[in-house]
């Protein structure tokens, strides 16, 4: 079970509201690539996990997402603080507008809605932390581009930090696949599913 | 340069299942919900005495509870491992794994 901290996992105080950029840094919170997918991917996934290494890494992670996604959400929060009617047209923000006022509600910056469509828990370790270091990059790309897109230092910061995260998060999951195939037939690390198959097959 | 033992065991490994290891997560588990439902009631109540008084009671038990399991079968949070003689926030069991 969880237990709430109320505080952030790295401050933000953005002076400057700004419609656009809310609607650009949504994606990271209900996008393909956002923190509500990766958290709910790495949660879901460690249950069928075999290694305890791998259990862990998971857990803490999946967790650690969740406090980024409370991020991303502040920072839209800031971003479409007192804002009027003409500024909510003048910067493309009618459309959310309509639907949402300025609630928070997870889509992806083209508008479509959060979908664990986009991600998998396939109930194999190899196959689930490959995917796991693609969406790290995927995310880290996002990251990229959200800092091409963005030129306020202090929307900058927070998303640098989220950035190094999905690096650091990177590396973990690459070892974390190491282990596993440390424990694995090393002549073909594909054979044989540790997380369904009971026995694995002889080496031959 | 010896490590420092901050907690040290008292016999039982932190993945070994026992009426025990059963016994002290149960009364941690009941303390852990009177607080977390009191935190629902004060939510609303925020002023109420009886209800205030109730959740630093809880809060006394549910402290102990948590010192008790942590000392002799492992982390509840990461922030509890000792970390001197390994990394046991990831051993077994984790919480969906069979108990018995």
């Amino acid at each position: 079970m969880w237990i709430y901290q109320k505080k952030l996992e790295y401050p933000i105080n953005i002076r400057k509201p700004d419609a656009r950029a809310a609607k650009i840094i949504m994606t990271q919170y209900g996008g393909p690539d956002g923190e509500l997918g990766a958290s709910l991917r790495y949660l879901s996934q460690r249950f069928s996990m075999p290694y305890k290494e791998v259990i862990g890494t998971l857990t803490d992670i999946g967790t650690e997402e969740l406090a980024h996604l409370e991020m991303i959400c502040t920072m839209i929060y800031q971003l479409t603080r007192n804002l009027s009617i003409e500024e909510i047209k003048a910067q493309g923000f009618a459309d959310y507008f309509v639907d949402h006022t300025t609630g928070i509600w997870p889509a992806a910056a083209t508008g479509m809605p959060y979908t664990s469509a986009s991600f998998q828990s396939k109930g194999d370790i190899i196959t689930d932390l490959h995917e796991d270091m693609a969406a790290e990059q995927k995310a880290r790309t996002t990251y990229d581009n959200i800092l091409r897109l963005i030129d306020d230092p202090d929307i900058r910061e927070p998303i640098k930090f989220l950035r190094e995260r999905e690096v650091v998060h990177y590396q973990r999951f690459g070892e974390s696949l190491r282990i596993t195939q440390d424990k694995l037939n090393e002549k073909n690390f594909y054979a044989f599913n540790p997380s369904f198959d009971k026995t694995p097959p002889a080496i031959s | 340069m010896m490590p420092i033992i901050l907690n040290p065991p008292t016999g039982m490994q932190p993945s070994c299942v026992t009426p025990d290891r059963d016994a002290a997560l149960r009364r941690l588990q009941q303390a852990d919900f009177a607080l977390i439902d009191a935190n629902l009631y004060l939510d609303t109540h925020p002023c109420c005495p009886n209800g205030l008084e109730y959740f630093r009671c809880m809060r006394i038990e549910r402290d102990n509870a948590l010192r008790e399991y942590e000392i002799n079968y492992g982390p509840i949070t990461m922030d509890a491992s000792d970390a001197c003689t390994g990394w046991d926030w990831i051993d077994r069991p984790w919480p969906w794994e069979l108990e018995a």
